[in-house]
């Protein structure tokens, strides 16, 4: 709640600042470099600091670690989405992900404060050489498609329409040809919000054994019905 | 305007669906809460009692006819709306987003009537486990919602959006069942496999719209040819595929299915099997049999779904046979047995692109039969297992002397696997037979046919087990108390009216058969 408000706040303040810097931005037509104060290479250092940050995230042990190296990423794609010359949604790239989602990604992660454990991980050798083997081959077929199918590359599209990016072509755009897409949106977030509710009402006590953690259930049908106190412990232990 | 005002009427389905939802949310709102071992309720009665009261019907126990109502309502308009079609090509709407035609209304129909069924068969289970709660209803109506858009798409845009409502809803109600670890276990690894899936889905879309230019499915096709030779549309499309084949739970991409449908409350395993994979099967439909699918094949031959899809088709249908083959849960058997039956629908599939129109009508004839068949044999699971002491017992030593016990639900649930497996006088039949007579137009098809039939013979005696077990075995002598089927008028009738129309479609599958024939 905390981030969402800040993030209001950030939003009301920040946002007039940025739309001035968007309509600022926007190109004088007929130009074709779509961003004349930018020098080719800086696609290739922004591409290079997006996927770094994507490898720190999934390599690192350490959450926050991973969650801060995701903002680098975010930012590196939110630069990309800028030379584009799509400023709105490099603008809402940063407020929404690098600002609402990355504050709740480190409020979880702060308040579970979980043990590090692998819950998931391949354990044999075969299977985690059967895994490295699939990836490779995974890459070098896509690696043989990209670079050694030569297609012909597209030509180059031109050069935006004067507009381009901005707010109200956007909003234009929601409005008319994507206005279906756009309304449909809401049954989404309103199915998001009613599952909200239905999975974190709270619940009455585990009222059988076959509700227990697999783990704690008794293994054998005989025994359960011997013992009428292990229901007991039983639900005791899952209660909570 | 940005849109026509007939577009309103014309995707009245939709917005009905919406509408109902919400007037579910606010009739649920305004009940009072008053329910007996519903999640509002604080204490659970005695648990050391050998069996707790029964819970009876509390003040929600409107909502399921209410449901009923307005699901039968829009299943009216679905069947009204076909004479709004005039032409071959379907009416498109929202500027292109939305195509109304009569596969995706036939296809709207199965999904409509299986949640019908499914919604008949659900409040006593959910009563008798403590999770009546109305939100189930309204998420229901939502999801339906995501498989009519998806099934209507004729926009990438608008399949992803489908895609992800659906499902949404859907994860949400596999969950539902709080006290439940496995239906937690169920809700969680659909769900993180599900937003895997939705980026790969999404990843796929983007690299299609990159190398092509646009997301409209109808242009898509038509500068296919021009643009199939660029690697990021191919890469694109299986993506596309991959995450497609995520849905329908076919091998290697049904890890997660078997936990999930055999943890998710009962009624929502139905859904699940039928509503789900009938719109994921349409997706596909619609993306590869009819965008991809070029009578030339020079198209299908460079994006080599066919080749992908045949390889997968077998080993969906044997790999989810060879595992149903020692199931002893006949819950999980099922779920297994569903991953079959996407295999069996994925012939229907590659059919359409090497046979050609000729394998719509067995495509969806199988979609329909199979529906009903799963909608009904889950209901009669969630009937019969219902275990006094709050779990289901699932078991088929549990199972053992059904027959004697309780021989209306054994009967139905006896058709419902004869249908599943493919005996003469059902639905599930003649799905096979159309499929597999189609299939065999084309010689290449011929090693799929064969297969297909020998995973049928396969498939035989794990159905008859179960039957075997429910008549003509005594009931494993246990001092635990039997299970105890559930009552309810609902859902008897509910599972009556599915084995009727499996019953009814076996024995006069014309009519079907010919409305499927036609839905182009």
């Amino acid at each position: 709640m905390t981030g969402i408000a800040s993030l209001m706040g950030s939003a009301a303040t920040g946002l007039p600042s940025l739309l001035a810097q968007v309509a600022q931005a926007q190109r004088i037509p007929g130009k074709i470099d779509p961003v004349p104060w930018c020098p080719a290479w800086a696609f290739w250092v922004l591409a290079a600091l997006t996927v770094a940050g994507a490898l720190v995230t999934i390599t690192r042990r350490n959450l926050i670690g991973a969650v801060m190296s995701l903002v680098a990423t975010f930012f590196g794609l939110a630069s990309i989405y800028a030379l584009l010359s799509a400023h709105f949604l490099a603008a809402i790239q940063v407020l929404v992900y690098a600002g609402a989602i990355m504050v709740l990604f480190v409020f979880v992660v702060m308040v579970l404060n979980r043990e590090e454990e692998e819950p998931w991980s391949l354990r044999s050798p075969v299977l985690k050489a059967f895994g490295t083997g699939a990836v490779v081959y995974l890459l070098v077929r896509i690696g043989e498609l990209l670079f050694f199918a030569r297609p012909p590359l597209p030509q180059r599209a031109g050069t935006p329409p004067p507009n381009f990016g901005s707010v109200s072509e956007i909003a234009e755009y929601f409005f008319t040809k994507f206005l279906f897409p756009f309304e449909a949106v809401s049954i989404l977030l309103l199915i998001a919000v009613i599952g909200a509710v239905v999975l974190t009402r709270t619940v009455a006590k585990p009222t059988s054994v076959h509700d227990l953690p697999l783990d704690q259930q008794p293994k054998d049908p005989a025994a359960d019905e011997g013992d009428s106190g292990a229901h007991a412990a039983g639900h005791g232990a899952g209660g909570h | 305007m940005t849109f026509d005002v007939a577009d309103l009427q014309n995707s009245a389905p939709l917005l009905l669906l919406t509408v109902a939802g919400l007037v579910l949310m606010l009739l649920d709102a305004f009940s009072r809460s008053k329910l007996v071992g519903a999640p509002y309720q604080k204490k659970m009665p005695a648990e050391t009692s050998e069996a707790y009261p029964l819970p009876v019907a509390g003040s929600r126990g409107y909502l399921m006819p209410v449901t009923v109502l307005l699901l039968l309502g829009i299943l009216a308009v679905v069947a009204w709306l076909p004479g709004q079609i005039h032409g071959d090509h379907g009416v498109f709407m929202y500027r292109d987003m939305l195509v109304l035609d009569r596969f995706g209304l036939l296809v709207s129909g199965i999904c409509i009537v299986g949640a019908i069924l499914g919604v008949m068969t659900a409040p006593a289970f959910l009563r008798a486990h403590g999770l009546e709660m109305g939100e189930y209803y309204a998420l229901v109506m939502f999801s339906l919602a995501g498989m009519v858009i998806l099934v209507m798409a004729a926009d990438l845009v608008t399949v992803f959006l489908g895609v992800e409502i659906m499902s949404l809803g859907v994860y949400v109600l596999a969950g539902m069942w709080r006290k439940s670890q496995r239906s937690a276990e169920a809700a969680m690894k659909y769900f993180l496999v599900g937003a895997f899936v939705s980026g790969l889905l999404l990843y796929g879309i983007a690299l299609v719209y990159g190398s092509v230019g646009t997301t409209l499915l109808s242009e898509i096709r038509s500068r296919a040819p021009v643009f199939a030779s660029r690697p990021l549309f191919y890469i694109g499309w299986m993506l596309i595929f991959v995450s497609f084949l995520f849905k329908v739970a076919a091998v290697p991409f049904h890890m997660w299915a078997p936990d999930t449908y055999d943890g998710a409350p009962t009624p929502v395993s139905g859904f699940m099997m039928t509503g789900v994979k009938a719109a994921a099967f349409a997706g596909l439909y619609r993306l590869f049999a009819v965008t991809l699918g070029d009578s030339q094949n020079a198209l299908q031959a460079y994006t080599g779904w066919v080749h992908a899809a045949y390889g997968i088709a077998i080993l969906t249908m044997t790999l989810g046979n060879l595992a149903a083959l020692h199931q002893e849960s006949i819950k999980r058997m099922l779920a297994y047995s569903s991953i079959a039956h996407a295999g069996y629908l994925l012939i229907g599939l590659i059919a359409m692109a090497v046979v050609g129109d000729s394998a719509r009508g067995p495509l969806l004839f199988y979609l329909a039969a199979y529906t009903v068949t799963v909608v009904g044999a889950m209901g009669v699971v969630g009937w019969l297992s219902r275990d006094l002491r709050g779990g289901e017992r699932l078991t088929l030593d549990d199972w053992a002397g059904m027959g004697q016990r309780h021989p209306a639900g054994a009967l139905a649930m006896t058709i419902f696997l004869l249908s599943l497996g493919g005996f003469p006088p059902t639905a599930g039949f003649f799905g096979k037979f159309y499929l597999f007579r189609v299939a065999l137009e084309k010689p290449s098809l011929l090693p799929l046919v064969l297969i297909g039939i020998a995973n049928s013979l396969i498939s035989v005696y794990y159905y008859l087990r179960v039957i075997t077990a429910m008549y003509f075995r005594a009931p494993a002598p246990s001092s635990e108390p039997a299970s105890e089927p559930l009552s309810s008028t609902a859902l008897s009738v509910g599972v009556l009216i599915a084995a009727l129309l499996v019953l009814g479609l076996g024995l006069m599958p014309e009519w079907l058969a010919n409305l499927c024939a036609a839905a182009n």
